[in-house]
């Protein structure tokens, strides 16, 4: 049996993961209601971040990148919505899929055209290497300042969402866009800002990731497929259930990863079938994503 | 203020207007009547471009309005209050009204404080999120709100639909005090008594055309018009 310090160490990892993959899974929600669209391209968009920070650190160093590559990311994003995703809104919902799909299987390509199919490693800056003492377990730094990083992320973003009134035309528009162009607010831009937005706290999420998991070019299907079930869990359109749902995700697979290794991969869609056999709209939706 | 000429709508492959004309003049209040489906929801949504005719043209103060966006058609001064409501339930009351703010709109005659004034129940909610408001008490709302958007003319559809008869009243001196302050309205109405009450002239539609048109007192008075196209 593990003993007490580890559990808690593997449950802190379990926190953390869920804290990365619950910012990605926020701009994936906020797409999903607001737009009505699955982004498969989502997960790319995790993946540039990270790439792009791993060109920009040997340029600018950690700091600087950490700012510009979410920037970057965020730019691309709008690039894509009002280049292609934006044409589909009115469509059949399964061709902004396959679009998202392409967008995603050429991206993970230019990815390797341009870094190549080797794994890269990013270093965690100065001040967040080594370990810290905890008293009752020794704890990476970085991994403190991951969790750390996500949680003040989210909370930004929730108090734009929440307090501004901007963040108020979003949160209307994730209940009914039509009636929000109706009120006379600009869908279109809203739209495309919301779409970069999500981007660029996907790119974050890779980036803060990145020093922890290899930079690969799979990497954006590892995050995409946890954001899906994670917003599935949460509820569509809620940003807490997303947050909730990232980390009841995080803490089922390090623990799962603890307890039954062999099975690990497998249950967080266990927790997803649970969830859902009990809360068909997950735990705080109000709606399903097919309603 | 409003010319409507000729318009046809499709949903789909759906033919659905065939040449509706109408008018609205500044100041006018005027009415929509028909059965369901006659395509009274239709007009109002092509009007406002959420389904953008494919023939006809629309002008609004002047300005041919037919082919643009429907923000841009709320930005020129037209405010459309849904039938079902739509008022956004995550939203509390105010940030609602909030929400209706636009700019680029006509004089800014209408603020939170007006609004309050003419729908005092809103006040004391307006902390409350939208979704836990009583039918009449969205509908106030969804007013509420389209006239925060200060727009020159408020089309309103079905604003009484399933609502109690006191708070029907309650929404007919509301739309009423609109009207005195020359506010120009287009209504949709399934309820003739408050059709007929608030408008000075009426559009009767049937299987997406006009069939009749006239003064409000005319149409009362037509028994057949009224047993034969409108059910009542």
């Amino acid at each position: 049996m593990p003993s007490v310090a580890e559990v808690v160490s593997q449950l802190t990892n379990g926190v953390i993961l869920g804290l990365i993959l619950a910012l990605v899974a926020t701009g994936f929600t906020m797409v999903l209601s607001v737009m009505g669209i699955i982004n498969f391209a989502h997960g790319l968009l995790f993946a540039l971040g990270a790439y792009l920070s791993l060109t920009l650190v040997d340029v600018v160093g950690y700091w600087p990148a950490l700012l510009l590559a979410p920037l970057a990311v965020g730019l691309i994003g709008i690039l894509l919505e009002q280049a292609f995703i934006r044409r589909l809104y009115t469509k059949d919902p399964l061709f902004v899929l396959l679009l998202t799909f392409g967008i995603a299987m050429m991206g993970e390509d230019v990815i390797q055209m341009i870094w190549g199919k080797l794994a890269y490693s990013i270093a965690a800056p100065d001040l967040a290497r080594g370990s810290i003492d905890l008293g009752f377990m020794i704890y990476s730094k970085y991994r403190l300042f991951m969790g750390a990083f996500a949680l003040v992320s989210i909370f930004c973003v929730w108090l734009f969402l929440a307090k501004t009134p901007y963040g108020a035309m979003i949160r209307a528009g994730s209940h009914d866009s039509e009636m929000v162009g109706i009120l006379g607010k600009n869908l279109p831009l809203i739209r495309a800002l919301v779409f970069g937005l999500a981007a660029a706290m996907a790119a974050l999420a890779g980036i803060i990731a990145a020093p922890l998991w290899s930079v690969r070019p799979q990497m954006g299907l590892d995050a995409l497929l946890p954001a899906f079930l994670i917003v599935v869990i949460g509820g569509m359109g809620s940003f807490w259930g997303s947050v909730l749902g990232g980390l009841l995700v995080g803490i089922t697979n390090s623990l799962a990863v603890m307890f039954v290794p062999r099975f690990a991969d497998l249950m967080m869609y266990v927790l997803a079938a649970v969830v859902l056999l009990y809360r068909p709209r997950g735990l705080l939706g109000t709606r399903s994503v097919l309603e | 203020m409003l010319e409507v000429h000729e318009i046809d709508t499709f949903y789909g492959n759906a033919h659905v207007l065939f040449g509706i004309s109408l008018r609205v003049g500044a100041g006018e209040c005027v009415s929509l009547l028909g059965r369901n489906g006659a395509g009274k929801t239709t007009t109002l949504r092509s009007i406002m471009g959420l389904n953008a005719p494919r023939r006809g043209t629309i002008r609004f103060k002047a300005e041919e309005i037919h082919g643009r966006v429907p923000y841009r058609i709320a930005r020129s001064g037209i405010a459309l209050v849904p039938e079902d409501r739509r008022i956004f339930p995550v939203l509390t009351v105010e940030e609602n009204l909030r929400l209706g703010e636009k700019k680029g709109a006509g004089t800014a005659r209408w603020t939170l404080e007006r609004v309050y004034e003419v729908f005092p129940k809103l006040k004391v909610l307006r902390e409350r999120s939208g979704g836990n408001l009583s039918g009449g008490e969205q509908q106030m709302l969804t007013i509420a709100r389209a006239l925060m958007g200060n727009p020159d003319l408020i089309m309103l559809d079905e604003p009484t639909e399933g609502l109690a008869p006191i708070v029907v009243e309650e929404l007919v001196h509301a739309i009423a005090r609109l009207k005195r302050e020359a506010m120009t309205v287009l209504l949709v109405e399934q309820n003739i008594n408050v059709a007929l009450a608030l408008a000075d002239r009426c559009y009767v539609l049937d299987h997406g055309s006009v069939v009749a048109e006239g003064p409000a007192d005319t149409i009362r008075a037509d028994e057949q018009l009224r047993a034969d196209l409108l059910g009542v």
